[in-house]
């Protein structure tokens, strides 16, 4: 592990942040980090600290509540990580576009699209959808689409029955 | 410009109306006011008319990919000043004729109607492409901002299906719409591309 | 028969004229048969579909441009003087004119030479004060 990385690692779990560690591989990505909301700037004041930049902020509409995606990389090394923070019961979620510039755009766009709220975002209006649809909020799904959270997560495919060669060497 | 000029930058003042053309479906009535030309010849008209057909001066105005095939129209393979139409113009002032290459969305369009405002009479519309048509591939339960046919916004005189058109099929849309004009197909005939000389 | 250079007017009259008349049938005409036909915003301004917002008066720029028309004023005045020499210059014999005109041009460029070395032509930068 690269020694910033584990420079990293440490920083978190001084703050009792739990990170699953995942196949990069597989997965594209190091890090899986579920976070209350409430310690969301924290976390990114923590990232910012760290020299990590901000890849970019989603939304994710599953059973409970929407998912906020977050996630982080570096340049100076391969490092990804991925946070999930699930919204509050009033669809309301801190901003970190005071920590990371680069958020402001990308929380606006997830206003658009899930009607989730930035609290103390300088400028939450719609960015990409027109200035009328402020309340369209197009992908939300409708009830019999939604999944449950940990069913869109991460499936792993199933062994496929392979040919006879590829099976010998395995 | 200060802030208060900036909180002005909001509903596109032809958001309403946009919603309205939607609701209906057409156009509906455009003009505020035609008082007709101070002078009205029927063999003027006649005239112009074929001037008009021989010299459309499209709008540099490509929405989506279709936009694409139309620079490709325009460039020398296929070569759209054979028909008097290569003048494309960048203002709506000097153009007559908008061609809607492509997808037009919900924040598109109210620009678009701008556009179409600002274009001198006469003009005409060629809605090219799938997407302008009918909303095309974006034509689904689930579409929250595609104007599914540009026709719903402004009137549209030649429709060029396709996904994106050929070049080919826009010039046979532009020739549809000189036959439109000027009631001729093909005002002033073309060589044939087997009389041409081989260079 | 009026005097030849009577006539040597008339021509001039009559190109101008011509070209006067060039000049404006295409309007004149166009105007005549042109469907008159106004939009809602077939009368704006702006021409690229998008609302345009403030006035025109409130675009502000820089005083500095004011240097601008110093400059132009200082090569612009060193020019105009030019003229008289030009007019006199057949009048005095050969090299005697071309030093006269170096001589008047070089007293001349000296009140450029002097604006400048005052620093008048040195652009003033403004920072931005946040």
């Amino acid at each position: 592990m690269h020694p910033a990385t584990e420079k990293l690692v440490t920083a978190l779990s001084e703050q009792s942040i739990v990170l699953n560690e995942c196949d990069y591989a597989e997965r594209g990505y190091h890090f899986e980090i579920d976070l209350d909301a409430g310690r969301l700037r924290e976390f990114a004041q923590c990232m910012l600290e760290q020299e990590m930049y901000l890849v970019f902020v989603g939304g994710l509409h599953v059973d409970p509540a929407i998912e906020i995606i977050y996630q982080f990389a570096s340049y100076d090394r391969l490092c990804r990580l991925v946070l999930r923070v699930v919204v509050d019961s009033n669809n309301a979620i801190p901003t970190i576009s005071d920590i990371y510039q680069g958020a402001n755009w990308h929380e606006r766009e997830t206003r658009d699209f899930y009607g989730v709220i930035f609290i103390d975002h300088p400028n939450l209006v719609p960015l990409i959808l027109a200035e009328e649809d402020v309340d369209l909020k197009p992908l939300l799904k409708n009830s019999d689409n939604i999944k449950e959270s940990a069913a869109v997560r991460w499936v792993t495919v199933e062994e496929q029955p392979e040919t006879d060669e590829k099976a010998d060497t395995d | 410009m200060g802030d208060q000029e900036r909180g002005k930058l909001g509903v596109h003042s032809y958001a309403a109306e946009l919603q309205e053309r939607l609701k209906r479906g057409e156009p509906g009535n455009l003009v505020v006011r035609d008082p007709g030309p101070l002078f009205q010849n029927k063999i003027a008209d006649e005239i112009f008319n074929l001037c008009r057909a021989n010299s459309l001066w499209p709008m540099t105005f490509g929405l989506a990919c279709c936009a694409i095939e139309m620079m490709s129209l325009g460039m020398a393979r296929f070569d759209i000043s054979r028909f008097g139409s290569e003048v494309f113009r960048p203002s709506p002032r000097q153009s007559d004729l908008m061609i809607v290459a492509g997808t037009v969305n919900k924040k598109m369009a109210s620009a678009v109607m701008t556009l179409y405002d600002q274009m001198p009479s006469p003009k005409w519309v060629i809605a090219m492409g799938n997407c302008a048509i009918s909303g095309g591939p974006f034509a689904v339960e689930e579409n929250y901002n595609v104007i599914e046919g540009v026709d719903k916004l402004i009137p549209v005189d030649v429709y060029v299906p396709g996904c994106p058109p050929r070049p080919e099929g826009l010039l046979e849309g532009i020739l549809k719409l000189q036959e439109k004009i000027s009631g001729v197909r093909h005002p002033f005939p073309q060589r044939k591309m087997s009389d041409a000389p081989s260079y | 028969m009026p005097a030849p250079h009577v006539l040597d007017f008339v021509y001039v009259i009559v190109v101008l004229a011509g070209g006067v008349i060039a000049g404006f049938a295409p309007f004149v005409i166009s105007d005549i048969f042109r469907p008159r036909t106004v939009n809602k915003k077939t009368m704006l301004t702006y021409e690229c579909g998008m609302d345009p917002y403030g006035s025109a008066w409130d675009i502000r720029f820089g005083a500095a441009y004011y240097l601008y028309a110093l400059i132009f004023l200082a090569f612009d005045v060193d020019i105009l003087y030019l003229f008289p020499v030009a007019a006199a210059y057949d009048r005095v014999p050969g090299m005697q004119g071309v030093l006269e005109l170096f001589l008047f041009v070089g007293i001349l460029t000296m009140a450029i030479a002097y604006i400048w070395v005052k620093g008048v032509f040195t652009w003033a930068i403004k920072r931005e004060e946040n």
